[in-house]
């Protein structure tokens, strides 16, 4: 996988963490364990950017899994958090690969039908579940390059050799990705403020 | 490219960095993310432990697998029903008077791959409006067909708890009657590289796994297993001993599926046996 973004410019890992690496890969269970704590809650916000629906938590124990097995091969050359945001890519990409291979022969994801619990959990929390919302109404092949590039920091020419896509069509799908969300995101700016006069 | 700056600066202001606190997915309790984190430790022992020397896979890809091929199945089957309802009428009222309860809670994407209704709507109204025949001339075939999907359906959770429980003799079987039996080409494929995987797992049959992979590409070279059937060709050769083989069915893989999960595997397997 080539370099990302991310990765170039990210300090070396803390102490602990190259501890916890160290033991997990001589197999200790409890630095496994301590490791995948560590990591879930980006894993389970990775996977949510790119995915709608309920079944979050089935990618990210797929992501974790492999993480744990691939760990081994991880060079320790970017930030650990970098290289499983890149596991939880690839991981997400394959499942989503085969979710729409069956979804061809009987019927579509409903769109994550969202209640918000996070009274207390801060704007920054608010701010991610409404661009997720939003996100949520965008075609996969719009969505997938957005998130690729404006959250996980790929470039647009690493994106469209993943995607397997022309490079003019990936930018022309971000382009149009971002004029809808856009739209989306105005809806729910209006619909907040209607609900703030009444 | 003044627009695509103009896209980036906008975009900038509107994405959340990834990171570790609360957002965009909704946080887990302490006990939830102990018991996820716990859960994939465990699957991820076998194979971490698993000897050099004969090739050992995890079943949870397949368990994934299946659990989507079921997933799809109840979909269908839901489908089926609704489509083959014996009281239409009840179904049809809410499609006509409110589509826009279909469109605005499917986007284009969903939109995109949603079960016809144009074929759906005539077809039962008909059956309303003839007073019955239609109705009775579609519904014997159309349960009959559902019937046969939710008996494999539900063939295929009884396999997949004897497999669970470590009753994989049983639930080969099982997996074994489903793929032959069932008439959905998804539900066969599903059968097939579960039964397939039990073979070359816990059945210390690498043949019979063999020929398991083979029969599904052979019927779905396509299909959405086909990525685990390929890799598994690879898996049984090696446990067969038969290197050349296995090289070849590695290759076949990774030219086939270059992004799959499993490349980096495959790519590392292949380099050791060019070293062998």
């Amino acid at each position: 996988m080539s370099t990302r973004l991310v990765e170039r410019a990210a300090p070396i890992n803390p102490p602990e963490v190259q501890a916890l690496i160290a033991r997990a890969v001589r197999g200790e269970e409890s630095a496994l364990h301590s490791l995948g704590m560590r990591v879930m809650p980006r894993v389970r916000n990775a996977v949510r950017y790119l995915v709608r629906g309920d079944e979050i938590d089935d990618i990210v124990q797929d992501v974790l899994v492999t993480v744990f097995e691939r760990l081994a091969s991880y060079s320790g050359e970017g930030r650990f958090e970098a290289w499983v945001d890149g596991v939880a890519l690839r991981v997400t990409l394959g499942r989503m690969r085969k979710l729409r291979a069956l979804q061809r022969r009987t019927e579509p994801l409903a769109v994550d039908a969202i209640s918000e619990p996070g009274a207390g959990l801060g704007p920054r929390y608010a701010t991610s579940r409404q661009l997720v919302r939003a996100l949520d109404h965008l075609a996969d092949h719009q969505r997938m390059p957005l998130v690729m590039h404006h959250v996980f920091g790929w470039t647009v020419p690493e994106i469209a050799a993943e995607l397997a896509a022309p490079l003019e069509t990936v930018r022309t799908r971000m382009r149009d990705g971002m004029i809808k969300l856009r739209m989306q995101l105005e809806v729910y700016v209006g619909d907040d403020r209607r609900e703030e006069r009444r | 490219m003044i627009m695509d700056r103009r896209f980036e600066r906008e975009a900038k202001s509107v994405f959340v960095p990834l990171g570790d606190e609360p957002g965009p997915a909704t946080p887990l309790t302490e006990a939830e993310k102990n018991a996820l984190v716990q859960a994939a430790v465990r699957r991820a022992r076998p194979r971490r432990s698993a000897s050099p020397s004969r090739p050992r896979r995890a079943l949870w890809q397949t368990a994934a697998a299946v659990t989507l091929a079921l997933t799809a199945l109840g979909a269908a089957a839901a489908a089926v029903r609704t489509f083959f309802s014996p009281a239409p009428a009840v179904e049809i009222a809410p499609r006509v008077h409110a589509p826009e309860v279909t469109t605005t809670s499917r986007e284009p994407a969903s939109r995109e791959s949603a079960v016809p209704e144009p074929a759906v709507a005539p077809e039962a109204t008909a059956a309303v409006e003839v007073g019955g025949d239609a109705e009775r001339s579609i519904a014997p075939a159309a349960s009959s067909a559902s019937r046969e999907r939710v008996r494999a359906r539900d063939l295929l959770r009884e396999a997949n708890g004897l497999r669970a429980k470590g009753y994989y003799a049983r639930a080969e079987r099982v997996y074994a009657s489903v793929a032959r039996s069932a008439t959905e080409a998804g539900d066969v494929e599903a059968a097939t590289i579960a039964a397939a995987e039990l073979r070359l797992e816990q059945l210390n049959d690498p043949s019979g796994a063999l020929a398991s992979y083979r029969d599904t590409l052979a019927r779905r070279p396509a299909g959405i297993l086909a990525e685990e059937a390929r890799y598994g060709l690879a898996r049984c050769h090696r446990a067969l001993g038969n290197a050349d083989a296995e090289r070849a069915a590695l290759k076949a893989f990774l030219a086939r599926h270059p992004n799959s999960v499993l490349a980096i595997e495959a790519t590392g397997r292949l380099r050791a046996l060019e070293v062998e």
